[in-house]
């Protein structure tokens, strides 16, 4: 393996893992909460925290040492109706669907909208604070300068599209949400 | 009752009836479309509009909006992957690749058509069940709903079409989700880490749009393409073979119609559940079921037919005994009532020609909505092909803002939020969202009647009773058939 495939692989399996280990932990977390509550209160979530962590931990134990895949061959098992070949697609990814076929190997590569897989949720982590900052424009000022400032300013450094276009978007958004919110529905905000 | 038939419909087409219809369907539409809005919000704002008017027009605008909602939440739900309404969800499933191969038009032509005819199934069924029903409706207690909702749950075996562990660790993921909040049963609260938002739980609508607005749209705006990744033709295809789609798979919208409506008559199950039921079937029953999840047309049949006809059956515990069958109905019940109308088994005796008009609006809306529909693909297909980073912030704004519309309340949006970013990790390490939705839908319904079987029964009143055990079986068919005939299958390909 070359040394920019095995960097993109250890890239790819550190994110899978520590999505793993969020899920793991708040399945652990919730388990041990529901310990507090009475006992037919605590039996169906305690039992659903137990069960959840522990197939969450042996799915990072396959994610994180591909070796395990061998002897754990159930956490890897397709669905009852899945075709049982899970060749890989070949050619560039396309945007799939729910529940694509899992490969024996570690997880691909990602390349489809030409990011690395760090660039890739590093832009999520941006989308996500332009998200909250939308949200708080929402709670200080008025929805339709939230919706406008967010829509300008998204398109424009974000999409990098030219200020026309992003002026424009803005204005005939804002525009469609008052016809519909204020003159149709009567919506007070 | 049926003696009133034809005054009934004299009635509905007598002027200015048939303008409400086209207003209240056109409304309807537009609250179906908005993810966020829905049927009890229509019907809640036109309810002070009906103050004053005469009984059978108010009734024809009500149900004309309620009519025309399941359809308008499966188009955003094809086009954009984003259900309007959470009984279009399992629409987005097929819907939405569909709309991605170009075929967009076909799949707006096959719901459209599924819908408009799964209606009329349904009001088909209300008609004739309506002097029986109540016999039906009575005999479902607490050990009944959770079978229902163990099907319900079952259909996550079929819908985890990657990896089955994955889906298991969502649907578990889901269902702890689920027992978020104030549990009526056991009287604890759980998990609301000391706020009072979450007394109420995850609410399905804000968690629904970002399980498949946001979340959708995080994944577009980094792909920087559009929806649709074949070429545009330059006009729509396809929607007359949508529509005969339909026809070629009628055996399945018959079953799936059928559901519905027999889901529906149930009280407080809800159109949610309908469609996973009737998509989950779908699979199940299919030769060749590989294709669903990608883009196969039942996938768009089965949950549309069995959406429309479960208000057919949805009015019968509605009318028959004041029992509504969903929060829709229980807002329509609350306007029958200001209306001054009686639900209750004199009600077809007393006001038969309420009761027939209130049918016919059902039919009539739903071939309204049909047309408008099916003459509309073209406009609305359009949105396919704009490009993605113009089209995903509209979708966040849209979508957050639809989060917010419902209660007025900020966390409503924060779990949006949360929820559009999990999507996207699901849907990048391969974690079923289907298998959380469903879960989410389900997991109250199940845990409740669960602890409420074991007090008044214990185990065994899960077995004894006959359509307990008859659910049961049919459950456990479902999960066992497939698996068995494809090892039949497999071991006939093996053989020389």
């Amino acid at each position: 393996m070359s040394n920019e495939k095995k960097r993109k692989h250890k890239a790819v399996r550190t994110d899978v893992i520590l999505f793993d280990m969020i899920i793991l932990c708040f399945f652990l977390l919730l388990a041990v909460l529901s310990s507090a509550y009475n006992p037919r209160a605590r039996s169906i979530p305690m039992a659903l925290g137990i069960l959840g962590s522990v197939m969450m931990l042996l799915q990072l134990l396959v994610d994180a040492l591909p070796g395990l895949r061998s002897k754990l061959h159930f956490v890897g098992a397709t669905g009852l109706l899945a075709k049982k070949d899970s060749a890989r697609p070949k050619g560039p990814e396309k945007p799939h669907s729910e529940g694509t076929p899992p490969s024996d190997q570690a997880p691909p590569v990602r390349a489809g909208n030409g990011l690395s897989i760090g660039g890739e949720w590093w832009r999520v982590l941006r989308v996500v604070v332009w998200l909250a900052g939308f949200i708080v424009l929402l709670a200080f000022t008025n929805y339709l300068i939230a919706v406008g400032v967010f829509i300008v300013l998204v398109t424009r450094f974000e999409a990098k599209e030219s200020w026309k276009r992003a002026i424009l978007l803005g204005a005939c958004t804002n525009l469609g949400f008052l016809i519909l919110f204020e003159l149709l529905l009567k919506v007070q905000f | 009752m049926y003696e009133a038939a034809l005054p009934a419909l004299m009635v509905m087409l007598a002027w200015p009836a048939p303008l409400y219809l086209v207003l209240g369907t056109l409304l309807g539409l537009l609250f179906g479309i908005l993810p966020g809005l829905g049927g009890p919000q229509v019907l809640a704002l036109l309810l002070p509009i009906t103050y004053g008017m005469e009984t059978h027009l108010a009734i024809v605008l009500l149900v004309g909006a309620m009519s025309s909602i399941a359809f308008g939440g499966s188009i955003p739900a094809i086009l954009i992957n984003t259900p309007g309404t959470p009984q279009s969800a399992a629409t987005c499933f097929d819907g939405f690749p569909l709309a991605q191969q170009g075929k967009a038009g076909m799949a707006i032509g096959a719901a459209a058509t599924a819908s408009c005819l799964g209606a009329i199934f349904g009001a088909l069924i209300l008609t004739i069940l309506l002097p029986v029903g109540r016999y039906v409706v009575l005999a479902f207690s607490y050990p009944e709903y959770f079978m229902l909702a163990l099907m319900g749950l079952s259909v996550i075996a079929v819908v985890s079409k990657g990896s089955l562990w994955k889906g298991l660790i969502a649907a578990c993921l889901g269902l702890i989700l689920s027992t978020i909040g104030y549990d009526p049963v056991t009287g604890s609260v759980r998990f609301t880490f000391g706020t009072d938002y979450l007394w109420d739980g995850i609410r399905l609508v804000p968690a629904f749009i970002g399980l498949f607005a946001i979340g959708e749209a995080i994944d577009l705006f980094l792909g920087r393409g559009k929806i649709a990744q074949s070429p545009y033709a330059g006009r729509i295809g396809g929607i007359g073979k949508g529509i005969k789609a339909v026809f070629n798979h009628f055996g399945l919208f018959i079953r799936c119609s059928v559901i519905g409506t027999l889901v529906g008559i149930i009280p407080g199950v809800g159109g949610a559940v309908t469609n996973f039921l009737a998509y989950g079937h779908a699979a199940q029953a299919s030769k060749n079921p590989e294709g669903f999840g990608r883009g196969d047309i039942r996938g768009v049949i089965a949950p549309e037919a069995a959406n429309d006809s479960k208000d057919g059956g949805a009015l019968v515990p509605t009318l028959l005994f004041g029992i509504p069958g969903s929060l829709e109905m229980a807002v329509f019940l609350g306007a029958m009532i200001v209306l001054g109308l009686e639900p209750g088994p004199r009600m077809m005796m007393d006001r038969p020609e309420v009761v027939l008009v209130l049918i016919y609006t059902l039919v009539a809306g739903n071939i309204l909505v049909a047309l408008i529909g099916i003459f509309g693909a073209g406009v609305l297909v359009k949105l396919t092909y704009v490009p993605s980073t113009l089209l995903a912030p509209v979708i966040f704004a849209l979508g957050l803002m639809g989060a917010y519309l419902t209660h007025e309340l900020l966390a409503d949006v924060i779990i949006a939020l949360i929820f559009g970013v999990l999507a996207f990790a699901m849907k990048r390490f391969d974690f079923s969202r289907i298998a959380v939705v469903i879960a989410l839908v389900l997991g109250g319904l199940a845990q409740k009647t669960f602890h409420q079987t074991l007090l008044l029964w214990g185990y065994k009143g899960f077995f004894i009773r006959p359509i307990s055990l008859g659910l049961f079986i049919v459950t456990m068919a479902m999960i066992v058939f497939p698996y068995v005939r494809s090892k039949l299958l497999a071991r006939g390909e093996k053989r020389p």
